[in-house]
């Protein structure tokens, strides 16, 4: 199994998946090749679509550089050069102002609608009944079903100015509170909108990563004398660990993308000072009018920088001694 | 929040193409610098020919209309209904189609008791590509970029919300992927389909492309939008009906708002209504052959402070800015009392009314500003959308052109009445002159070929000839007085191109005034961007097209 | 077989701690549920109700069930939903093999072309490809109007892939290697051991697809030109059309059948496209429920 070895090694190291441990030097790649074929060929189907269906289309994305027509067809579109890029890199404030709101949202994201589902699956995690559990999580998860058009609808009937909530206050004589015209608290009904969507989904994988939680660690703690939070912090947490960092850095890497669904719809009520973000900024300058070119820039635009936020943040989650998406 | 399986959204994100409420998109192309690789054909129609119109006499309406823009009215469907047409016009082979609908899809053919007899009237095997009116613009992208063309092509022209979807190169498109119709249409030469004869000439306007005739249109009538009043409400209320200066339009608004009634005057903000009674053009405003846009104008800004007021003032319902407001709703309700909408929407707020037999319309007319009589009302577009054709042989096309006659059959006739409401008994049945549709009727009908070609439109509103006579009345008050706008029937293309940009540029400017964010005084500011932005560009293409008329 | 304490190990609360967890929870569960009873309230209500509500009904006084019987009617949401299952099922199914042999096949970080690869999947999902582009490769391919069109194109989700990757390189090594001591192959390793042990992941990756190609309807748009063949959400989407008239093109007259109202069928659309999610969630909770993974296991 174990071919090409030239002499047996003095230390036999275990390495990843049990393979015994040769230092690459002494395997040519043929060799190696050949010990690995089964993860190669188990790779093929996978590589084998992304490459036809994501990769193939990519290089589409070289209207990025052309002014192209759907008629005209992509080759036979003329080059411009950079100009596509000019939208985003034009210095225009109304750009800027929509870099800045897409940065403040992302930052409530992260320090707000991150971490609830896990706060929300360790809660899960300690009930005992198992049926109490299943019922509250299928509650929780339901509005992610929802599309946005339909959440925004329901935020509006409970909470616009003629709504549920201020109908209730105006006929009692208190004073309403406008919370859907308000373009200060944009950014925080966008964030709640968000975590009543997609906390309870997200739960879901940090259930599924507790479970593999070994039970016996949390009878050992015990029988340490921790406490609940003790045990919370040394043994559930722990386990929770390298899937948080992980869904981080993926999170992280995808935070120039924000909600234009979610946003668009929204943008009369507040104005576009408020609610403007990247997307819908690209949007209301050249998608709006059929721009496929400074789409495929903005979108080539994201990718890069979504790349280098990715490296830096798994260079980061190494330093924490945590595998991050992948290993130096 | 992570996201675990957006397959779908990241996708149309990436191409950046949304489907979100206001589908604003279209094929297209932004630059600064180049005019494209294709060749722009003339745009000169001056010398083209249009076909002749020859009205059919064949119905009598009970109330006629007339060659300024009143439509005929009918307060009953007519008994005994003409057949037009002896044999079906189609010659057996398969036909493919690609419409819009705003309807819920119908059943496939096999399931589809209408859509089989349709083929067997029609004489054709249709095949229909159904797409909901907000993903119009994506379907036709693909369309046009892989170059699958069916026989007949509705472009993705118009959202009915009403904002336009922009297409660049729409007329380069059509020269070289679709038929040039002029030889078969021109002048006399449409005698040979008499109910696309009987399409107004300014219908026609629109199919003007690369100095010919590159579609066949889908007619409306000009009366156009109107500002619709809960009559029974007003009598209860005792309110003035016809308010004849603003300042009594603002004080009937102020008598109507009763937040803790649940009850406002208006659904949206009124800012074309003002616009009118301040004697603003829809678009531009024509000084013989130099055109001054209605944003340049004085009066816009009177108008939008005037809004922004009655706004803070607290006449408007305060949702009205949300997308999702359900102000149709409102109104049926009763929570709004005014609602500015197209007058085909009549017979919607009828059939849908909750408030019983003592439910009635009406329309406002604007008065003039200070005072002194009633304002000029702007005209609509005189078509929904056109329709384009495959480039294909002159007999095919030939027999295209006779199915659209088939399809073109006016009000009256016993194949319009097949055609919009289906086989008697099985989807309608005949009550008092009102076709009064089953459940069949609903679901099965809606195939979209409306949108193909269609009769020119009538007032004609089911189960209430009363209401039919009173939209025919209003109608007939405002027409005389009504304003064309001088960009109708002209094409400019960098206007095709940037109407979304710029369209949305105004809007959100507006908001924000009428929201009291901004100052009435940075619509200035908002006028330089748009003439820059592409505002000036339109400006000079349509000079240049008037004077080609 | 480990023995597991009442409560799985952890103390029990004591009572404060217990009472404001309940009280968390159950407000979380009321923000949730709250609407989603006027969801199913304005499902069922009579059009006066939705009008005069302004759209959101959340206690009926009348039931109708005209919403639900305008959509079933017709057999157009019957055959819809059909063509929904099998392709969610088959595109299921194809996806967690083609899946989970990928993030197999990139779980030992010094294999060959490891890195290369892995840079491969991240950047699919970094970058994505343009509605036109992918439209003209599924052209190419002959997949246009063609039921795998909403399968193939979709059935790698780099997301998914970088998760079940992590979740496979975290599996305890001694049983591996003790495998692997006994002779086992990479094959071997991963049909008897990292399948199995890996049940919870794959629960919900398989959760996560299936979701995702119920809900699909951005591809049926793209690639599928004849009506007929379009899945339950798009024949859906085209009840809840952009805030127009619905069902404009009717001028049937007064006290025939019209549509219900527009909320009406809206809501009644949502509780049609999540019934059968809530039907098979709890199959597939069961495979994350704490424990059951270690139990079967170790014994």
């Amino acid at each position: 199994m174990v071919t090409g070895l030239r002499q047996a090694p003095e230390r036999l190291r275990i390495g990843a998946l049990g393979r015994p441990h040769v230092p690459a030097a002494k395997l040519t790649w043929w060799r190696r090749l050949l010990r690995d074929k089964v993860l190669l060929l188990a790779a093929v189907p996978g590589i084998g679509l992304l490459l036809l269906f994501q990769y193939v289309p990519l290089l589409g994305n070289v209207i990025a550089f052309k002014d192209y027509e759907p008629f005209i067809g992509i080759l036979q579109s003329p080059w411009v050069g950079l100009a596509n890029f000019a939208v985003i890199f034009n210095g225009d404030p109304a750009f800027l102002n929509a870099l800045s709101n897409t940065l403040v949202i992302t930052l409530l994201q992260v320090l707000i609608v991150f971490p609830v589902p896990i706060g929300l699956a360790l809660l899960l995690d300690s009930l005992i009944s198992e049926r109490t559990k299943r019922i509250v999580q299928s509650i929780l998860y339901l509005p992610h079903f929802l599309s946005w058009i339909i959440v925004i609808a329901i935020f509006q009937q409970m909470l616009g100015d003629a709504g549920l909530m201020n109908t209730f206050l105006r006929d009692h004589g208190l004073g309403t509170i406008s919370i859907i015209s308000n373009p200060g608290l944009f950014k925080l009904l966008v964030t709640s909108q968000v975590l009543w969507k997609d906390a309870g989904w997200a739960t879901i994988l940090f259930v599924a990563a507790l479970s593999r939680v070994d039970p016996t660690l949390y009878e050992a703690a015990a029988i340490d004398g921790a406490g609940r939070w003790r045990q919370r912090w040394h043994v559930s947490l722990p386990g929770l660990r390298s899937v948080i960092v992980l869904l981080l850095i993926l999170r992280l890497g995808q935070s120039l993308t924000f909600g234009f669904e979610q946003i668009i719809p929204q943008q009369q009520a507040v104005g576009i000072n408020a609610s403007e973000v990247l997307d819908t900024y690209v949007f209301n300058n050249g998608i709006v009018n059929g721009d496929w070119g400074i789409a495929a820039a903005v979108g080539m635009v994201k990718g890069i920088v979504g790349v280098v936020i990715v490296f830096v943040a798994n260079k980061v989650a190494h330093w924490f001694g945590e595998q991050g998406i992948y290993q130096a | 929040m992570a996201r675990y399986h957006t397959v779908d959204r990241r996708r149309f994100l990436a191409g950046t193409l949304a489907t979100a409420a206001a589908a604003l998109v279209g094929p297209g192309v932004l630059t600064a610098c180049t005019t494209g690789t294709a060749a722009n054909p003339t745009q000169d129609v001056s010398k083209l020919k249009l076909p002749s119109a020859i009205p059919y006499t064949g119905v009598r309406p009970d109330l006629p209309g007339n060659a300024q823009g009143l439509l005929d009215a009918f307060l009953r469907y007519p008994a005994n209904p003409k057949r037009v047409f002896a044999t079906p016009p189609g010659d057996g082979s398969t036909v493919s189609a690609f419409v819009q609908t705003a309807s819920p899809i119908p059943p496939a053919v096999d399931s589809n008791p209408y859509w089989q007899e349709l083929n067997k009237r029609l004489g054709v095997n249709l095949q229909l590509t159904i797409v909901p009116t907000a993903d119009m613009p994506i379907k036709f992208s693909t369309l046009v970029a892989g170059n699958d063309l069916p026989d007949i092509i509705e472009p993705a022209l118009n959202t009915p919300n009403g904002m336009p979807a922009g297409i660049a190169n729409l007329p380069a498109w059509l020269a070289s992927r679709c038929h040039d119709l002029t030889s078969l249409l021109t002048g006399d030469a449409v005698k040979e389909y008499p109910f696309l004869a009987n399409l107004p000439t300014d219908a026609w306007k629109q199919c003007r492309f690369n100095g010919g005739i590159f579609g066949v249109p889908v007619p409306r009538g000009v009366g156009g939008t109107l500002m619709f009043r809960r009559d029974d409400l007003f009598t209860q209320l005792g309110l003035n009906p016809n308010p004849a200066s603003f300042t009594e339009f603002h004080d009937v608004c102020k008598q109507i708002s009763d937040p803790r009634a649940n009850r406002w005057a208006l659904a949206q903000a009124p800012l074309d209504f003002i616009r009118q009674m301040l004697g603003l053009p829809w678009r531009w405003q024509n000084n013989g052959g130099k055109l001054t846009s209605t944003y340049e104008l004085a009066e816009n800004k009177q108008a939008l402070s005037a809004a922004a007021q009655m706004m803070q003032d607290g006449l408007i319902h305060p949702d009205s800015t949300a997308s999702t407001a359900p102000v149709k709703n409102w109104f049926n309700s009763g929570e709004a009392l005014l609602i500015s909408d197209r007058y085909t929407a009549w017979p919607q707020y009828f059939q849908n009314n909750v408030a019983g037999p003592s439910f009635d319309l009406g329309g406002m007319r604007p008065p003039k500003f200070n005072g002194g009589g009633f304002a000029a009302t702007w005209q609509a577009e005189p078509t929904n959308n056109f329709t384009a054709f495959k480039k294909t042989s002159t007999s095919r096309i030939k027999e295209l052109l006779k199915l659209c006659n088939w399809l073109a059959a006016p009000f009256g006739t016993d194949e319009f009445l097949f055609r919009r409401f289906g086989i008697a008994g099985v989807h309608y049945n005949m009550v008092n002159g009102s076709p009064v549709q089953t459940q069949a009727g609903v679901t099965q009908t809606v195939l979209g070929i409306r949108y193909i070609v269609d009769a020119p439109d009538v007032i004609f509103i089911p189960g209430s000839p009363e209401q039919t006579r009173k939209s025919y009345e209003y109608q007939k008050s405002i027409i005389p007085t009504s304003v064309k706008d001088p960009q109708t029937g002209l094409f400019s293309d960098t206007w095709s191109r940037k109407q979304g940009q710029l369209g949305t540029l105004i809007n959100n400017a507006q908001n924000d005034i009428l929201a009291g964010r901004a100052p009435v005084s940075s619509w200035d500011d908002t006028v330089s961007q748009w003439k820059a932005i592409g505002g000036d560009q339109v400006r000079v293409e349509l000079e240049k097209a008037l004077q080609h008329t | 077989m480990t023995t597991r304490t009442m409560t799985g190990g952890l103390v029990p609360a004591t009572r404060p701690a217990r009472v404001v967890k309940a009280v968390v929870l159950l407000i979380c569960c009321a923000v949730v549920i709250v609407p989603f009873i006027g969801i199913v309230a304005t499902s069922l209500s009579t059009r006066d109700e939705v009008v005069r509500s302004g759209g959101f009904v959340m206690f009926p006084s009348r039931i109708t069930f005209a919403a639900y019987q305008a959509i079933l009617s017709g057999g157009v949401v019957t055959r819809a939903t059909v063509i929904s299952v099998a392709v969610t099922t088959v595109g299921t199914a194809l996806s967690l093999v083609a899946t989970s042999m990928l993030g197999y096949g990139l779980s030992r970080s010094r294999s060959t072309l490891h890195k290369p690869l892995l840079m491969l999947v991240l950047f699919a999902l970094l970058f994505t490809p343009g509605i036109i582009p992918s439209y003209l490769v599924v052209k190419s391919l002959g997949l246009l109007d063609n039921y795998w069109s909403l399968i193939l194109p979709v059935a790698i989700n780099a997301f998914n892939v970088i998760v079940l990757r992590a979740f496979f390189m975290e599996l305890p090594r001694e049983i591996i290697d003790s495998a692997r001591i006994d002779g086992a192959g990479d094959v071997a390793i991963l049909w008897r051991i990292v399948l199995p042990m890996s049940k919870a992941v794959l629960a919900v990756i398989g959760l996560f697809y299936a979701v995702g190609y119920w809900n699909a309807f951005f591809t049926a748009l793209l690639y599928l030109q004849d009506n007929a063949k379009w899945p339950l959400q798009l024949v859906l989407r085209t009840y809840v059309v952009n805030q127009v008239n619905l069902g404009v093109d009717q001028l049937g007259g007064v006290g025939g059948a019209q549509l219900p109202p527009q909320q009406a069928l809206e809501m009644a659309i949502l509780v049609l496209s999540i019934i059968p999610i809530l039907l098979v969630y709890p199959f597939v909770q069961r495979h994350f429920s704490k424990g059951v993974l270690f139990g079967a296991v170790k014994g």
